[in-house]
């Protein structure tokens, strides 16, 4: 019962904390699935549609990177920013930035993989028409992207959920900073710790509710743009 | 004319293809035929350059590469109306919807216009895809298997437009078939294809009536049975 009342509290009271921490997250998400597919997207266009030597060990060691564990890749950031360390000089330990630089490394190769293999599953059959009706090459790419809409909407919200709802590599770069880095996740294992397991609960609850939401818009969103 | 020499192909070590040479003459008909897995599809795709072949030679006119027709085994029709995969394939002239209509038209596809691509049935699409060859003239017009999926009177309707095109474009035409009667009614040679060689070649009475090889009489002894 006092999970129910608490969850209702968040989701409906004015909690200034709760909001600002709902922001630190849905920002650190939404820019690091941006980069990521930005960057993993075009580049496992790329890497599905052409044949080149050594593309089979690229596409393994893409798959490793794909289950590298969050917090090898805090690990690796941490390292990167801490005050010693090659990019200590921009002082981004601990910011939103640092979380974002975490996550665009845990989610790009998920962005890349899925897109590669996928393009090479379908392109085969597309190249084939393509060419026997003379199409020119910026035209083959275009096609083939939009028929493959639909899989690339799944990578785009596959990487989503994979930002929104880690912790790991948050909390070691981010260090759970009260009004500053503290996300769902990051507040979820602090409330657990100090005991307060209605709050940790309900938190979860809440950023259940907000992961649906953004879900069921993307699937929308999957669904437009099948019925062209 | 199209000059094939020494044409190799293999997959992991096992040779697919292996032609010593042969020359298709302008303007003319050439049916392939032969068993699942003789090398036609492979053999047409090199013709259109979608695939590399290992080794060997094709010599043919300069700019025919540029405006060859290929329908592959498996035509794509893309997940827009059926009229704009017609208007896409207008690929060195002005793109013309009355055109592509007419196209259509010719393949008993006209109804279909406005039809999304993605929900064709096999058939419906081979004669979309067909239409789609039908719109620009080529020189050298490669189709595998063009009417494998199409009804009866679709495939009939569809090898007289052929006929019809070929002979107003001038064109070259190499197809593959499983149809004995329909290389026999379209083309002036057949060749016949045997693991990856080219077993024997003639006209239809020549190769049906008087095989000379024993490739060429075992393939059509199985072919009377059904
Ligand atoms: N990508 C490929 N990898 C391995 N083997 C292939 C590949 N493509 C075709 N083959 C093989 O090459 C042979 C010839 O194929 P194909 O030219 O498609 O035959 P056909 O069109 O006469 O039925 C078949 O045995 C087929 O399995
Ligand atoms: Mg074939």
């Amino acid at each position: 019962m006092e999970v129910l009342q608490e969850t209702i509290n968040l989701l409906f009271g004015s909690n200034p904390e709760l909001r600002q921490i709902i922001g630190v997250t849905l920002q650190m998400s939404v820019t690091s699935t941006l980069i990521s597919v930005g960057i993993g997207i075009p580049l496992g266009t790329l890497i599905g549609m052409y044949q080149f030597r050594g593309k089979g060990v690229l596409m393994r060691i893409i798959n490793t990177l794909m289950g590298l564990p969050p917090v090898v890749a805090g690990l690796l950031v941490f390292f990167l920013l801490s005050r010693s360390g090659p990019l200590g000089e921009y002082k981004l330990l601990y910011s939103v930035t640092a979380m974002v630089i975490a996550q665009v490394l845990l989610i790009t190769p998920i962005a890349t993989g899925l897109t590669a293999s996928m393009i090479s599953q379908r392109y085969p059959l597309l190249r084939e028409t393509a060419l026997g009706i003379g199409l020119p090459r910026r035209k083959q790419l275009l096609y083939t992207l939009y028929e493959c809409r639909s899989s690339l909407f799944s990578v785009l919200f596959t990487g989503f959920g994979r930002a929104i709802s880690e912790v790991g590599a948050a909390q070691i770069v981010g260090g759970n900073v009260q009004y500053k880095t503290r996300t769902m996740t990051t507040a979820i294992v602090l409330e657990t710790n100090k005991g307060n397991f209605d709050m940790a609960i309900a938190l979860g609850i809440v950023l259940l509710v907000i992961a649906f939401v953004i879900m069921c818009l993307g699937q929308y969103l999957k669904d437009k743009s099948e019925r062209p | 004319m199209i000059k094939i020499s020494q044409l190799r192909k293999s997959y992991n070590g096992r040779c697919v293809l292996n032609i010593e040479d042969f020359v298709f003459e302008p303007g003319g008909k050439y049916a392939l035929i032969g068993a699942n897995g003789s090398g036609k599809s492979t053999l047409l795709k090199i013709l259109a350059g979608t695939l590399a072949a290992d080794s060997g030679s094709i010599d043919c006119p300069s700019g025919l590469r540029e405006r060859l027709g290929y329908m592959p085994q498996k035509p794509y029709i893309y997940d827009f109306s059926v009229l704009k995969n017609i208007l896409i394939a207008f690929t060195h002239s002005q793109s013309d919807s009355a055109a592509a209509l007419r196209a259509l038209r010719r393949v008993g596809m006209e109804d279909f216009a406005a039809a999304r691509g993605s929900r064709l049935s096999g058939g419906e699409s081979q004669r979309v895809a067909f239409a789609r060859m039908l719109v620009e003239p080529h020189p050298l017009l490669l189709l595998d298997e063009p009417t494998s999926a199409m009804d009866l009177n679709a495939s009939d309707q569809v090898e007289q437009e052929l006929l019809d095109y070929c002979s107003e474009q001038t064109t070259t035409l190499i197809f593959a078939t499983h149809s004995l009667a329909q290389a026999q009614r379209v083309a002036d040679t057949l060749l016949l294809m045997d693991h990856g060689l080219l077993a024997e070649y003639g006209s239809a009475a020549e190769l049906i009536h008087h095989p000379q090889t024993q490739e060429a009489r075992d393939f059509l002894r199985n072919w009377k049975v059904d």
